[in-house]
Order: C-alpha cells, then sequence, then structure tokens
C-alpha cells in the first residue's frame, strides 16, 4: 500500500515537471514524451498495487523500522559511513587522496570493530597499494597531498 | 588457404603471443575491479598500440577487451558487485552459489562458457559475418524498440520477487536515465543547474552505489550480526564441474551462443540485452525453473555463453561495414584507420591476411581465458576468507576510485553515493536491483528509437507491427506479458469453477 501510493505521487511528481519540457518543432513529440510515457506507467502500477492491498484488507500504511534498527548503535554506524564518503567527497580535493583515504579506511574499520593496532596498518598499506594501481598504472588523476606527492 | 597461412605466420610470433599474455594479464585486473570497465581497459591501451603493428595492436585491444568482461564476473560471484551489466543478469545465481560454497564451480562456468560463446561468436564472425551483418542493417528503429522492450521484460519477469516490484526498479532505471541533455529535444532535463549532469547519469557510478555500496552499507548496519561464513569450496574444481554442466546444458550452450552473436551482431544492442534475454530464455524453458536466482547454474551457463558470444558478434557490423556496435569497436575502428586498415568491405580484398589475423587473434583471445581465468579464480578465492569487518571499508575505497576514475571527478563518487543510499532503501523493501541498472543502460536507446518511430509513423501505433522482423519482436514481447496473466486468469477460473 506504501509503495503503491509513494508511486502514485511520483507519477504525479513526473507528470507536473515534465509539463516545463518541449516538443521538436512540428511535432507531437519531445523532451517531456519519456517523462509523461513513465508517469502514466507509475500511476497505473501504483493504483494497481493501492487496489490490490485494499481488496486484500491491508491496514492504512504506517512506516516499520527495519529490525537493525533495534540494534544499538547501528543508525549511528550508517550513518557515520555516509559521513565518511560527504567527507571524501568535500576534502580528497583540498588536502589529497592518501590523508583521506587512510583516515576513511580506518574510521570504517573502527566503526567495524576491528582493533585500532589491525586498522591503522591495513588502512595506510590498502590506500598506497589502490593508489599506486590507479595513479600510476592507469594514470588515474587521483587528487594530489602536498606533502605526499613523491608517491605519484 | 594461402591467406590463411600467412595470417597465422602473423600471429604466432613471440612477440604478439607475450603482447597476448600481458594484455589478458592487464584486461584481468582492470576488470577484476568494481568501476572499472573494459572500455576503459580499451582506451588505456590506445596509446601503447601506437607503437605496435597492426596484428599485435589489436591483439593488445582485443584480448584485453574479452579479459576484462569475463573478470567482471569475479566480484560478481564473490561479493555480489557486478562488473558489468550483462553479468548483473545472473548475479544472483553466482553470489548464492558462493554462499553456498561453490563459488567455484559459479566461475568457472562463467569462465568456460564465456569461453564458448567467445569461440562461437567468432566462428560466426569468420565464416557468416557479411550475411549476418546485411540482416542487422535491416533493423530499423521499429525493430531496436521492440528489443529494448523485449530486453527490459526479461529484466522484469527474471528478477527474484513479485513481478510489480520488479517493475518500480525498472521505472527507477527508466527515469535516471531521462536525466541530461541527451534528448530529442536537447532540453535539460532534471539537471537542477547542474553542469555535470547535463551529461546524464553514467550507468557505472550508479552500478558500484546501487549493488557495492549498497552491500557496505548492509555490512555496516548488521555488524553485530554478520551473515554466516561462507561454507569451505566444494565441488570438482573449476574445469571438472564444467564438462558435467556441458553435457547437462548442451542445448542452453548453444542456443545461448547464438542468440548471443545475433544480438551482439546488431550496432548498439550488444551483450547487455543479450545476457538478459539469454536468461530469461533459460528460465522459460528450464525443467528447474523454481531453482533460478536460488544459485542454479543453469541460467549462468546460458547468459554466460550470450554475454561473450555478443561481444564477438559486435565485430561483425564493424568488420563488414566499418559500422561500431560500441564504444569498445569504435577505439578498435579507430586503431585501424591509424594502422592503415579500413575497416568496410574492401578490407576483405585489400588486407585479407591481415583480417584473418585478426579473427586468429579473437580464437587465441578466448582459449586463453581459460588457463589466465583459472588463475585469477583461484587467486580471487581468497577474497572469501578476509572478514567482511576488514574487506567492506577496502571495497568502499575501491568504490569511491572507480566512481571517480569514469570521468575524473568527484561528481562520480556524489553519484555513487545517491545511488548507494537508493540501492539500499531498494533492497530493503525487497526491490531488485537489475533491471534499475538495465533500464539506465537502455533508456536512452528505449527513448530514441519510440521517438524516432512514432515520427517516422506520423504517431500510428500499428507502424510497429507492419515490418515482419519487428511485427515477430512486438507479439513475442506482448505475448511474454500476456501470457503469465491468461495463465493466472485460467487458473482462477478453474477454481472457482
Amino acid at each position: 500500500m506504501l509503495l503503491g501510493l509513494l508511486l502514485v505521487a511520483a507519477a504525479i511528481g513526473i507528470w507536473i515537471s515534465a509539463q516545463n519540457f518541449s516538443r521538436l518543432p512540428n511535432q507531437s513529440y519531445g523532451s517531456e514524451t519519456m517523462p509523461l510515457a513513465l508517469s502514466g506507467v507509475a500511476l497505473l502500477l501504483g493504483l494497481f498495487m493501492i487496489v490490490r492491498s485494499v481488496i486484500a484488507g491491508a491496514a492504512i500504511p504506517r512506516a516499520t523500522l527495519p529490525a537493525w534498527a533495534e540494534t544499538p548503535g547501528a543508525l549511528v554506524a550508517l550513518l557515520v559511513t555516509l559521513a565518511l564518503i560527504v567527507g571524501y567527497i568535500v576534502l580528497a580535493g583540498r588536502i589529497g587522496f592518501v590523508p583521506v583515504a587512510i583516515a576513511l579506511v580506518l574510521i570504517l574499520m573502527l566503526v567495524m570493530q576491528v582493533r585500532w593496532y589491525l586498522a591503522l596498518p591495513l588502512a595506510i598499506v590498502a590506500t598506497i597499494v589502490v593508489q599506486q594501481a590507479f595513479a600510476r598504472l592507469l594514470l588515474v588523476p587521483l587528487p594530489r597531498s602536498g606533502f605526499l606527492s613523491f608517491l605519484w | 588457404m594461402s591467406v590463411m597461412i600467412e595470417a597465422l605466420g602473423l600471429v604466432f610470433q613471440p612477440y604478439v603471443l607475450i603482447v597476448i599474455v600481458a594484455s589478458a594479464a592487464f584486461g584481468m585486473f582492470v576488470g577484476s575491479i568494481p568501476g572499472l570497465t573494459a572500455t576503459m581497459a580499451t582506451a588505456l591501451l590506445v596509446p601503447i598500440t601506437f607503437f605496435m603493428d597492426p596484428v599485435p595492436a589489436i591483439a593488445a585491444i582485443v584480448t584485453a577487451t574479452g579479459m576484462a568482461i569475463f573478470a567482471g564476473d569475479i566480484p560478481g560471484a564473490l561479493l555480489r558487485m557486478p562488473g558489468t551489466p550483462a553479468s548483473a543478469a545472473y548475479v544472483e545465481d553466482a553470489y548464492a552459489m558462493t554462499r553456498k560454497g561453490r563459488s567455484q564451480e559459479a566461475l568457472g562456468a562463467a569462465l568456460v562458457f564465456s569461453a564458448i560463446g567467445g569461440i562461437f561468436g567468432t566462428i560466426v564472425l569468420m565464416t557468416a559475418s557479411p550475411v549476418l551483418a546485411e540482416v542487422a542493417l535491416k533493423f530499423s528503429s521499429f525493430e531496436y524498440f521492440w528489443l529494448v522492450v523485449l530486453g527490459l521484460s526479461c529484466a522484469i519477469f527474471v528478477s527474484p520477487g513479485a513481478v510489480s516490484k520488479g517493475l518500480i526498479a525498472l521505472l527507477i532505471g527508466l527515469f535516471a536515465a531521462t536525466v541530461g541533455i541527451d534528448n530529442p529535444a536537447g532540453q535539460p532535463r532534471y539537471t537542477f543547474g547542474n553542469v555535470e549532469l547535463l551529461a546524464g547519469v553514467q550507468f557505472i557510478p550508479a552500478m558500484i552505489g546501487l549493488f557495492a555500496v549498497s552491500e557496505v552499507l548492509r555490512a555496516v548496519v548488521n555488524r553485530d550480526t554478520p551473515r554466516p561464513p561462507i561454507p569451505k569450496n566444494r565441488g570438482g574444481g573449476i574445469f571438472r564441474d564444467q564438462w558435467r554442466n556441458l553435457c547437462r546444458y548442451p542445448v542452453q550452450v548453444l542456443r545461448g551462443s547464438a542468440f548471443g552473436t545475433a544480438i551482439g551482431a546488431l550496432p548498439g544492442a550488444g551483450a547487455d540485452i543479450a545476457a538478459w534475454i539469454s536468461y530469461a530464455i533459460s528460465k522459460r524453458f528450464s525443467r528447474e525453473k523454481e531453482k533460478f536466482g536460488t544459485g542454479h547454474v543453469e541460467g549462468l551457463v546460458e547468459a554466460g555463453a550470450s554475454n561473450n558470444a555478443a561481444v564477438s558478434g559486435a565485430w561483425i557490423p564493424a568488420l563488414v561495414f566499418g559500422i561500431p556496435g560500441d564504444s569498445i569497436t569504435a577505439i578498435v575502428i579507430g586503431v585501424l584507420y591509424i594502422k592503415g586498415i579500413n575497416p568496410g568491405p574492401t578490407v576483405f580484398i585489400n588486407d585479407p591476411q591481415l583480417i584473418y589475423a585478426v579473427f586468429v587473434v579473437f580464437l587465441l583471445a578466448n582459449i586463453i581465458m581459460l588457463p589466465l581465468g583459472w588463475v585469477a579464480i583461484k587467486a580471487a578465492g581468497t577474497v572469501l576468507s578476509v572478514p567482511s569487518k576488514v574487506l567492506m571499508p577496502i571495497i568502499l575505497l575501491f568504490c569511491i576510485v572507480g566512481s571517480f576514475a569514469i570521468n575524473n571527478t568527484p561528481f562520480g563518487v556524489v553519484l555513487m553515493l545517491i545511488f548507494g543510499v537508493l540501492g539500499f532503501l531498494m533492497d530493503e523493501n525487497d526491490i531488485p536491483i537489475a533491471p534499475a541498472i538495465l533500464g539506465l543502460v537502455l533508456g536512452p536507446m528505449l527513448e530514441q528509437n519510440f521517438i524516432t518511430s512514432m515520427i517516422k509513423a506520423d504517431g500510428s501505433f500499428l507502424a510497429f507491427f507492419e515490418r515482419p522482423i519487428a511485427a515477430g519482436l512486438g507479439l513475442f514481447t506482448i505475448a511474454i506479458w500476456c501470457i503469465p496473466l491468461i495463465v493466472w486468469a485460467v487458473t482462477r477460473m478453474r477454481r472457482t469453477a
């Protein structure tokens, strides 16, 4: 039921946004054709799912938490992981790939409950191996760090 | 015959053979890293091929490509992170086999039947390419439209779980494909003023996000209750199991190879559609339909053969008419021109020994895949012994670098993150991920062919059934959608009666 309602809402949203797209000159088709077709299919599917749920006697939809959310710290671990990726996006260009990647792997290993004395060397070795493989062998221009430029 | 002997002389030289082995190892390395593609392996080899003669240059690219495409199956089978959209077709079965301690059988099947499919496609390329190329060129936008719809339909019906959820996944992929300026009117859609989104959603960062990052997020939230350890590998070994599979599924191997070659020969269609259609056909005609998606090797055998046969098939229009079917054949055509070989009908008259040497290279590339693939499978098996809590942070690092490497911009990492969260939410709600990938890959082709056809037909839907091949494909696609409905209605009527 909830998925059906979300689909109907998405279909309406896509349909409204598609009104801003133009057609090809002197044609009935253009940039809006595909979004309109998708909104039509989404609307039909959403309605079908709602009707099927109603016939099956489904209750009024309510959001339920997954089983893992009841584990202490799981949500925090998820948010920390997402924050680490955002941190990489923001910081790698400024202070370079190597220090940011080491920090990312190290913190994520600690989140995953790896002991720090194992996590630290693993994070350093993994980062250097990845940096050498991508930057040296495959010539991917990973962001350089001033004091670690000798690695490139 | 003398041309063939001359061609063999061009190939069987120490320098060419060393180039083949080295590029095979390079392709294996690139392909087995999530995010790095066969196209990237090809592009990286181009500057090196400037210093080579035509035969070793083509040998390097062809071998690296074939190897990278097979190697994409390795992270798919071991970690549920397919390297290519084509290997996403059978990733659930391959990963389920790994969870049952049959990773070597799964990867062995991917390896052996990829090689068989590739050799089949090469033999067709050598013997019947002009005829097939003529047929392929008769495909207009109407046929391509139905072919894409058929591929997408197969993705929905073979996905585990409810059809409605498969359709939701497909809609997500198709919607993501509408982003950007590459549409009929050339108008920016859903770019929100972002310049990088004008080029659309790159499918590699999206695929890394949907499959790999979502897997990392799942491991993070379940860190206190990790999955049970993968049992020690059972079975008779990488190759011995495959002899049994070959004896058990000869029709599937032949059918997958033939379909793969035929679909691959269509410019722009390629291995992605071929693998999905072959997997769906395998499931449809199997005596053990219920086992698909639970770690059954049959679909893997057929779709694996189809996948690589399509790669060989893509060379048919490329060599016969000089029409590239995908980015890899486009790069190779460029290399051929640089080397003074002009692909097209005249190449068979002007440089027959060179073109036959290229055919021999195709065969060698598929044969050498077997020993090198064996080494790669054995080496990759150690990944399974690394605890998840150590492996996942390192995988995330590979995901980030792989997403960055597509366009060398951090925007790839942003896309990876967005699709990672989306993939996690989809998985939490039992929505299959693979149809979303196929929707994203085939969305532009669907839109382009639909709108071109509608303009040509002046808005008449009947025109989609006026050409014989289009009508056949259209009716087949409609039947795929209607047959389950009819079966359901008949069963219901019988129950009420």
